[in-house]
C-alpha cells in the first residue's frame, strides 16, 4: 500500500443472503483514503456506501459475505507493518482495529447512544478497553473530550443519560465517543442528515477543527453534496455497488465526467436554477445479476455496447478516473448546457465569496 | 430525585393500605352472602346455634363486625378458625403454612426467572440454529400447558416412575417435598420470560447503540451484559407482576395436588366450610403480596430504565 495513505481497498466483494437470493451488494470496489484527509463517498440510498465503511470495521449483519478483495490498513507512523483486515477474524478486527484505530460516527444520534448508561459511562468505556488508563484518568480525559467536543456543562453531563440532552448535543457526545479510544480513521456516516439546520454547520466545523488537532484521517459518507463541499479532499461516487468516478473535490464539482454525476450535480439547488432535474428511473435491484453497465437504463447517454457489457475504468489526469466509454479512445464529450452553466456560476460565487 | 421518589414511595403505600382495606370489605360482603354459616352440625340446635353466633359476635350487622375485625387486624390479631381448627388462632395456624408457600412460590420465581433468561439469551444469540425453534416449542408448550398437568407430570414420572423426590409432601423431608411443586410452577414463569427475553434481545442487537459499542471495539460478552441485557430487561419486568398473579392461583391448585400444607390448600378448605376469618385473611395476604411485589417491580423498574425514573420524579 501507498505510504501516504491511512486506508486502501482493492477490488472488494460483497454478497448478501437474501430471502430472494444471493444479492452483490458491493462489486469490486476500490478506494484510497490519504492520511489526514477526508475521503467522501458520495451516492443515492442502497448504493452500498454504508455497506463498503462497515465491511472495514466488520459491522457487517450474518447475512453478509465477503467474497473477495482486501482492505489495507497503514500500520501508526514508525510503528507497525499495515495490515489487510480481510485476513483478520471479526474478533480480532474487534479487539485490535474499532475504536483503536478506526471509528464511526452514525447518522442518528437518538437512537446510537444506549439509554440506559451515563454518557461518560459510554464515553470511558472506548478509554478503559484500549489504553491504560485507571478508572480516574480515565473520567478526567473523558471530561476533556466533552469540552472539546463543545459540550458546555461537561461534568454534569458525564451523570447524565443521553435521553436528557438534545440531538445536537447527542451528536457531540456520539463524536467524544468515537474519539475515546485514539482512533486516527473517523468514519463520518451521514454525521448530520438527522440534525436540524442550525446544527448541521456547528457539527461540520467541529468535525473539521476536530480532525486538523487530532490530525485525523476521514471517511465521510453522504448523499448531501454541500457537505461534500464544505469537508471532502477526495470524493468517490458510488452507483449500484461500484465506483463510477473519483477524482478531488476539484475534479468532482467543477469537471464532473460521469452521467451519474452530472444527474448528482444537477439536482442540487442554486439561485439560479429555474427548474430543478432530477434522475430519472430508480437505482436497479441488486438481487438479480446485472448485465453490462448498472446506470445505462436510466442514463441517456448510454451507448449501445453499455448494456451489454460493464464500461472500463477510465483515467482523465492523475486524480481523476470514471467508468464510462463516452472517454474511450482520448474523447471528452462536453458537459449538459444547463450543468455547465451552473458550475461557472456556483465557481463564481466560490471566488466572489472568497 | 431522591426526594421525589420518597414522595412516590409514600403516596404508593398509603393507596396500598385503601386497596387492602377495600378488598377486606369486599371479602366480609362476599363470604356474608355465601349460603351457609361456619356451623353447621346436624345435631345443632337453633337456640345452640344462636349462641355460638353471639359468642363469636356474628349476629351483630356487617359494617360493624368489619370495623371491629379491622381494629384487631391493626393489632396482629386475626382471629380465630370456626371449623378448620376450632378456636386456634389464626396466626398460629399459619406459623408453618404460610413460609411453605412463600417458600414454594420464592423458588418457582427464582428457577423460573433464572432458567428463563438464560434460555431467552441463548435462543436470542444462536438465533438461527437448531436451538432458536427449540427453545421457542418449549417456551409454548410451558406458557399453554396448565401447571397442575406439569404437577401431575412431575409426580408421575418423577417421583413415581424414577423414584427420586416426595409423591406428596411428608413432615419427614420437608425441603424435598417443595422441589416438585416448585418446578411445577416455575413452568409458566420460565416459559414466558424466556420468550419475552428472547425477542427483546433479538430486537436490542440489532439496534444502533449495540452497532456504536461494536465500533468501539467492545468485546462480545459487553455487549450482551453491559449493553443489550439491561435494555432488554425492561418489557421482561412489566411481565412480572401479571405472572405472581399466575403463581398465587397456581399454588392452589398445586398445593392441593401435592398435599402441601400451605396457605393455597388452606384456603379452598377455608372457602368451602365458610370459615370466615381463614378465607379473609389468607386473601388479604394474597393481595398484600401482590400489591408489595407490584411495588418492588415498578421501583425496579425505575432502576433499570432511567427514562422513567426521571418521569416519576417530575410527577
Amino acid at each position: 500500500m501507498k505510504d501516504k495513505n491511512a486506508l486502501e481497498i482493492h477490488d472488494l466483494e460483497i454478497s448478501f443472503e437474501t430471502s430472494r437470493g444471493t444479492a452483490q451488494i458491493i462489486r469490486r470496489v476500490s478506494l484510497e483514503a490519504e492520511r489526514g484527509k477526508t475521503l467522501a463517498i458520495v451516492g443515492e440510498s442502497g448504493s452500498g456506501k454504508s455497506v463498503t465503511v462497515k465491511s472495514i470495521m466488520a459491522l457487517l449483519p450474518d447475512q453478509a459475505r465477503i467474497e473477495g478483495g482486501e482492505i489495507w490498513l497503514q500500520g501508526r507512523p514508525g510503528e507497525e507493518e499495515p495490515i489487510n483486515l480481510t485476513s483478520l477474524s471479526k474478533e480480532q478486527v474487534m479487539k485490535t482495529v474499532n475504536g483503536r484505530r478506526i471509528s464511526m460516527v452514525f447518522q442518528d444520534p437518538l437512537s446510537v447512544l444506549n439509554p440506559t448508561m451515563k454518557v461518560g459511562k459510554q464515553i470511558m468505556e472506548g478509554m478503559l478497553l484500549h489504553g491504560d488508563l485507571n478508572r480516574k484518568e480515565a473520567k478526567e480525559r473523558a471530561i476533556h473530550l466533552l469540552d472539546d467536543v463543545g459540550i458546555r456543562d461537561s461534568r454534569l453531563c458525564m451523570d447524565q443519560y443521553p435521553h436528557q440532552l438534545s440531538g445536537g448535543m447527542r451528536q457531540r457526545a456520539a463524536i467524544a465517543i468515537a474519539l475515546s479510544g485514539g482512533a486516527d480513521i473517523l468514519i463520518l456516516d451521514e454525521p448530520t442528515t438527522a440534525l436540524d439546520v442550525t446544527v448541521q454547520k456547528k457539527i461540520l466545523d467541529l468535525l473539521q477543527r476536530l480532525q486538523k488537532e487530532h490530525s485525523l484521517t476521514a471517511i465521510l459518507i453522504t448523499h448531501d453534496l454541500g457537505v461534500v463541499a464544505k469537508m471532502a479532499d477526495t470524493v468517490s461516487v458510488m452507483y449500484a455497488g461500484q465506483i463510477v468516478e473519483s477524482g478531488t473535490s476539484r475534479d468532482i464539482f467543477f469537471h464532473p465526467a460521469h452521467p451519474y454525476t452530472w444527474g448528482l450535480l444537477s439536482s442540487i439547488p442554486d439561485s439560479g436554477t429555474k427548474h430543478l432535474l432530477s434522475i430519472p428511473g430508480n437505482p436497479p435491484d441488486l438481487s438479480r445479476p446485472i448485465k453490462g453497465d448498472a446506470f445505462a437504463p436510466r442514463n441517456a447517454y448510454a451507448l449501445k455496447e453499455d448494456f451489454a457489457s460493464e464500461p472500463p475504468l477510465i483515467p482523465l489526469s492523475g486524480t481523476h478516473s470514471v467508468k464510462s466509454r463516452l472517454y474511450q479512445d482520448g474523447k471528452r464529450p462536453d458537459l449538459p448546457k444547463e450543468l455547465k452553466e451552473k458550475i461557472e456560476r456556483i465557481q463564481k460565487e466560490a471566488s466572489h465569496g472568497r | 430525585m431522591m426526594i421525589a421518589m420518597g414522595r412516590y414511595l409514600i403516596k404508593r403505600i398509603f393507596i396500598s393500605i385503601l386497596t387492602l382495606l377495600v378488598i377486606v370489605l369486599i371479602m366480609f360482603i362476599l363470604m356474608n352472602a355465601m349460603p351457609g354459616s361456619p356451623f353447621t352440625g346436624k345435631h345443632l340446635k337453633a337456640d345452640q346455634l344462636l349462641v355460638l353466633n353471639q359468642k363469636y359476635g356474628l349476629d351483630r350487622p356487617l359494617l360493624e363486625r368489619y370495623f371491629r375485625y379491622l381494629s384487631c387486624m391493626i393489632r396482629g390479631d386475626f382471629g380465630v378458625s370456626y371449623n378448620i381448627q376450632k378456636n386456634m388462632s389464626i396466626t398460629r395456624m399459619l406459623q408453618v403454612r404460610l413460609p411453605l408457600t412463600i417458600r414454594i412460590g420464592l423458588q418457582a420465581m427464582v428457577l423460573g426467572t433464572i432458567l428463563g433468561l438464560l434460555l431467552g439469551i441463548l435462543s436470542a444469540l444462536k438465533h438461527g440454529t437448531f436451538l432458536d425453534p427449540l427453545v421457542s416449542a418449549l417456551s409454548m408448550l410451558g406458557s399453554s400447558i396448565p401447571s397442575f398437568v406439569f404437577a401431575l407430570g412431575l409426580m408421575y414420572f418423577i417421583a413415581y416412575k424414577a423414584g427420586f423426590l416426595p409423591l406428596l409432601y411428608t413432615m419427614d423431608a420437608p425441603g424435598e417435598s417443595t422441589i416438585l411443586p416448585s418446578i411445577a410452577l416455575a413452568m409458566f414463569p420460565m416459559a414466558s420470560i424466556a420468550r419475552l427475553t428472547r425477542s427483546e434481545m433479538i430486537s436490542v442487537l440489532s439496534s444502533d447503540y449495540i452497532l456504536l459499542a461494536r465500533s468501539k471495539g467492545v468485546p462480545e460478552s459487553g455487549i450482551i451484559f453491559r449493553h443489550a441485557l439491561r435494555n432488554a430487561l425492561v418489557p421482561v419486568l412489566t411481565i412480572m407482576a401479571p405472572m405472581l398473579v399466575e403463581l398465587i392461583t397456581g399454588s392452589m391448585v398445586v398445593e392441593n395436588i401435592f398435599a402441601v400444607p400451605g396457605l393455597g390448600t388452606l384456603f379452598v378448605t377455608a372457602v368451602q366450610s365458610n370459615d370466615y376469618n381463614v378465607s379473609i385473611t389468607i386473601m388479604f395476604l394474597y393481595s398484600a403480596f401482590y400489591i408489595s411485589a407490584m411495588l418492588i417491580v415498578d421501583i425496579l423498574y425505575g432502576y433499570v430504565d432511567p427514562r422513567i425514573r426521571l418521569a416519576k420524579g417530575r410527577s
